[in-house]
């Protein structure tokens, strides 16, 4: 671990970007892959994938820590990096919070790179 | 401009084989991710939203044509066909695969450029005037003195932990074009008494959650004394500066804290036990360095050029671009131009692969194979013809980049925000493109004349908010992008912090907003005077009963 002097600060450290929406429906996990950064969810089969649509979706806190559990192996396994529990929409993997959205969509000002239609 | 030497391109080529090696051991799961996120770092490799993010820098903004080339096709060969170029003059590629970084960045020491020192806490890319030894009023190129300070603080074994990031910046001109009041340290190029050459030194300016319009801590320091100077800045500021929080780490907290008149009296003691001590540049070194600024083998040209004036007068949209976009160049019958990239409704900074490449062939053929990269996201033609600049811009029409808006309202800074960052709060490029397609015609443009605006997607201040005249800072609230707009903020040699007007608006209302504030500006003005000048003359009454009364 870096200690107090080495440490050298990334965005996702000062930001409080994963705050949990209240309102939210359900759970899902993801993270960055790590050997390309692509954006990835755990999906129901336990595989992971880059389609938001396939993401296995939690509404209990058993689930919820199920998905935590599947992050953390993966982690440790240096499969990806940045792992986080995150809030659905009710009744859908659609991520609760913009930041999400456009993690799982791609650019809002580049259509044309989008890994899938806009909710 | 600067080539490296071998002892240069040694440590690059040495670092890459380096980092190679640690991806190899992160990959096979020999480093974990909290030991090899410091590595990745310290090469300029971020995690954000979508991908990794690399950051190359461009020393002071100065690059070869072969550099843009090579530029163009790391943007091809390892991302999505585009890159975006930022406000610290440095490139940034936005969908990077770490297994292919090390090659990426064994193509890069081809041409001398790296992501070293763009991330950490240590001294970063320093950045100068775009305009450096073409301009008219310049006391000297100071890309000398930034080349001076690139070696000095690369790898810089004392200041490679420093309690936060560094930034500096060179002026060399009467005009501030490198916001120098607004960094860590600002280097004024000035005349001392005897007219002799020397520097006026600026410390502990920034922007982010705690803007700092930098104190002047000495009016003059000889030419030949600048790094001892440096060092003993950066010394006090290693010792004193605060490790415990990172919201009060930057000097601008320390020298707030301890006032600017006690830390100059720490400096100027820190200086007088070192300045004997050969840290200073010798003379040789910087002579060899100044060789490599040497003006390019200008041409003689009788004015005036008259095929350009008839280009001129027959074209008016031509005659307009040279009037926003084109500078009086230092020697008669050349011109320096600025491309803009920002294009109505387009992204500002991004260029792609191709755009880059063609440009890289202008500059080729027309501007003696040197590009610029300015801290407004734009790209600089240093040297063309006046007979040339026709046919300049008639090619950059064909990339489409040859809109008319240098200075003006659509000439608009944003960071990433929401839309790449993984720290933004708001997205800043979708505001910048509703406003530059409002404001879209040339004829209202001119209208408004001069007006920086300035937008960053969180606090941190990327997108240089503070200092726009019209500066946009998207939050976050209650789930929802909200915008906050000041007013009076300006990064030139008159710097100052905008003051915020009120209640923030919803992503739909800015523009709106926006508008409101330009025709208020109009009504109010005097014949020919500029946004800011006007704002200084009436503060933001008007505007604030304006913005707010009728909502």
């Amino acid at each position: 671990m870096a200690d107090e002097n080495t440490q050298v600060i990334e965005p996702s450290e000062i930001s409080a970007h994963r705050r949990s929406n209240k309102a939210a429906g359900g759970k899902i996990a993801t993270g960055n892959r790590l050997r390309d950064g692509v954006v990835i969810y755990l999906a129901a089969n336990g595989e992971w994938t880059t389609d938001v649509d396939q993401a296995r979706r939690e509404t209990t806190a058993d689930g919820e820590a199920a998905l935590k559990g599947a992050l953390d192996a993966a982690f440790k396994a240096n499969y990806l990096i940045d792992a986080a529990v995150i809030d659905t929409v009710p009744s859908d993997t659609k991520p609760a919070r913009l930041r999400e959205q456009i993690r799982a969509v791609g650019p809002t000002v580049r259509p044309d790179l989008a890994r899938r239609a806009n909710w | 401009m600067y080539i490296y030497d071998k002892f240069d391109q040694t440590i690059v080529r040495e670092r890459v084989a380096e980092f190679r090696g640690q991806v190899q051991r992160r990959l096979a799961g020999e480093l974990s991710e909290d030991q090899f996120r410091p590595l990745r770092l310290m090469n300029g490799l971020y995690l954000q939203l979508h991908a990794y993010m690399l950051r190359v820098a461009i020393p002071y903004g100065t690059m070869s044509s072969a550099q843009l080339k090579k530029l163009a096709y790391i943007a091809q060969t390892y991302d999505r066909g585009y890159g975006h170029f930022t406000t610290r003059q440095n490139i940034q590629y936005n969908w990077i695969k770490l297994e292919q970084v090390p090659d990426l960045l064994n193509d890069l020491a081809e041409v001398q450029l790296h992501g070293i020192q763009t991330s950490g806490n240590c001294i970063r890319n320093v950045t100068a005037d775009q305009f450096s030894g073409v301009a008219g009023d310049e006391i000297e190129d100071p890309r000398i003195v930034s080349e001076a300070v690139r070696q000095w603080s690369t790898f810089h074994p004392e200041f490679s932990f420093l309690p936060r990031k560094f930034k500096i910046a060179v002026n060399g001109a009467a005009r501030d074009r490198a916001a120098i009041q607004f960094h860590d340290i600002g280097i004024q190029v000035v005349r001392g008494p005897e007219g002799d050459v020397g520097y006026a030194i600026y410390a502990g300016g920034g922007m982010g959650r705690t803007p700092v319009v930098a104190p002047l801590i000495r009016a003059f320091l000889p030419k030949a004394e600048l790094l001892s100077y440096l060092e003993a800045i950066l010394r006090v500021y290693n010792r004193h500066g605060r490790r415990d929080n990172i919201y009060k780490a930057r000097i601008k907290i320390l020298v707030r804290e301890i006032g600017a008149e006690e830390f100059t009296r720490q400096v100027e003691a820190e200086w007088a036990l070192l300045r004997n001590e050969g840290v200073n540049l010798p003379e040789a070194e910087m002579s060899r360095i100044q060789k490599f600024f040497a003006p390019p083998p200008y041409e003689k040209i009788a004015a005036p050029v008259v095929a350009f004036e008839q280009a001129r007068a027959s074209n008016p949209a031509f005659a307009r671009w040279v009037e926003t976009n084109v500078h009086t160049h230092k020697v008669p019958g050349y011109g320096v131009v600025t491309i803009s990239l920002k294009p109505v409704g387009g992204i500002p900074g991004d260029a792609t692969a191709e755009q880059m490449s063609q440009i890289a062939d202008l500059a080729e053929k027309y501007s003696f194979a040197e590009v610029r990269v300015t801290h407004v996201q734009n790209l600089v033609l240093p040297n063309v013809k006046q007979a040339d600049l026709f046919a300049v811009w008639q090619q950059l029409g064909k990339i489409g980049f040859a809109d008319a808006n240098l200075g003006l309202i659509g000439d608009i800074i944003a960071c990433p925000g929401l839309d790449y960052c993984a720290l933004a709060n708001a997205r800043s490029i979708p505001v910048a493109q509703q406003i530059s397609e409002r404001f879209r015609t040339p004829e209202r443009m001119k209208e408004i004349g001069p007006l920086q605006i300035k937008i960053s997607g969180c606090i941190n201040a990327c997108g240089h908010h503070h200092a726009g005249h019209i500066g946009i800072l998207g939050v976050e609230r209650a789930g929802e992008e909200l915008y906050q707009i000041t007013l009076g903020g300006a990064g030139d040699e008159t710097a100052s912090i905008g003051e915020l007007l009120g209640p923030g608006f919803k992503g739909d209302q800015v523009v709106d907003a926006v508008e409101k504030i330009v025709n208020t500006y109009i009504e109010l003005r005097q014949p020919g005077e500029e946004f800011l000048a006007a704002y200084r003359r009436v503060g933001k009454a008007p505007f604030k009963e304006r913005l707010y009364a009728s909502a």
